[in-house]
């Protein structure tokens, strides 16, 4: 009995040991986040290079098209409507599994969508206030701290949660932006 | 012990970035500043029990706005509003210092032009006459017992010079605040009168 025991600790070890140099081998991943799409209605796309030391780097791509925002910016709840992003990454991973661990990220922003603000129009003599929608797009940066695991040495599942503001045009653009998601990724 | 750390800079980190969207607050949203006095009473201060207090507005959909040249359309900026609303408080002395809100039933009000109703204040609304682009509201407060009266615009309003007029609209349009001056309130914006 003992003798099994040992015997299934081993292969175990040389197995997982076996995962861990097969991921490693892999350089490139690419993931899309499912959380954003059933909830936000947003498109979100990753991609991530390993690098040495623990690092990797990458950039996510979002485009959102969210009724509920939507309807939100033409109630007037607010005043703009994030529509897209480019959000480049440098992770830096907190765990020495390879299989398994945590993460630590700082991310750049472009984001852009549209704005909306109340004017004046005068006409001939008379005037009202229209609410005019233009255009914005703004560089935020932030962080955020993560969870990934990997499943048949290829395929990922990982959490997100980061948050960082935005800082060149607020007066148009939300103060603040925000990287969560539950993604699903290909290690290759 | 390290797990349970990241798990809990996750999870506080995950309600700081509910707030993500931007800036909550009301855009469809202007106010603006009439020289119009648009709501007008009259400045009789003695009455009869049995009479009424009625409070006027008969104002033209076009408004000189402070500080701003041309006339401002108070009902194509709202997406054609229907109806402004404005409200207003009759309060009796009860005694040397205390004054109680005079509660009747919206049967009671004398009901010319526009609609109100009655509860802590009386919720007046101005309505839109087509025939000639006016706003407008006739309503009689009914005097219905001696002793000293005070009236004044605005429940919870911190204004004691002006009434704020609201529009009523659709959500997607904008909605309108127009502050109007008022005549006849004392330094503390009250006017006050007394039924004999």
């Amino acid at each position: 009995m003992k003798k099994i025991l040992i015997a299934l600790l081993l292969i175990t070890s040389l197995a997982n040991a076996q995962e861990e140099s097969a991921i490693s081998s892999k350089k490139n991943e690419f993931r899309i986040d499912v959380l954003s799409a059933v909830l936000s209605s947003k498109a979100s796309i990753s991609y991530e290079r390993f690098l040495a030391n623990d690092f990797s780097v990458g950039i996510n791509v979002n485009y959102s098209d969210s009724k509920k925002l939507t309807e939100d910016f033409e109630d007037g709840y607010t005043n703009n409507l994030p529509k897209y992003e480019f959000n480049p990454y440098v992770r830096y991973a907190l765990s020495k599994s390879k299989t398994r661990y945590y993460f630590a990220e700082v991310f750049g922003s472009y984001n852009g969508g549209d704005f909306k603000e109340i004017v004046r129009e005068e006409n001939g003599g008379t005037a009202t206030y229209t609410t005019k929608i233009s255009d914005y797009t703004d560089f935020g940066a932030g962080a955020g701290l993560g969870y990934k695991m990997y499943f048949n040495d290829s395929f990922a599942l990982e959490l997100l949660v980061g948050f960082g503001y935005n800082f060149a045009n607020t007066d148009k653009s939300p103060d603040k932006i925000s990287r969560v998601g539950i993604n699903l990724g290909y290690r290759f | 012990m390290k797990k349970t750390q990241y798990i809990i800079v996750l999870l506080v980190s995950f309600l700081f970035s509910n707030c993500d969207i931007n800036d909550d607050g009301f855009y469809n949203n202007k106010t603006i500043d009439v020289t119009t006095n648009l709501v007008t009473f009259s400045p009789i201060v003695n009455y009869n029990v049995g009479d009424y207090l009625y409070i006027d507005a008969d104002f033209s959909r076009f408004q000189a706005e402070v500080g701003q040249t041309g006339l401002l359309d108070l009902f194509a900026t709202t997406g054609n509003a229907e109806n402004y609303a404005f409200s207003y408080v009759i309060e009796k002395r009860i005694n040397g210092t205390e004054w109680e809100t005079v509660f009747v039933n919206d049967s009671q009000l004398q009901i010319n032009k526009g609609s109100a109703q009655n509860g802590a204040y009386v919720y007046g609304l101005c309505e839109y006459n087509s025939a000639d682009q006016t706003y407008e509201y006739n309503v009689g407060f009914p005097l219905l017992a001696s002793g000293n009266y005070r009236m004044s615009f605005g429940y919870n309003s911190d204004s004691d010079n002006s009434v704020e007029l609201r529009s009523i609209n659709n959500t997607k349009e904008i909605t309108l605040n127009i502050n109007s001056p008022l005549a006849n309130l004392d330094n503390n914006g009250y006017f006050i009168f007394n039924v004999n």
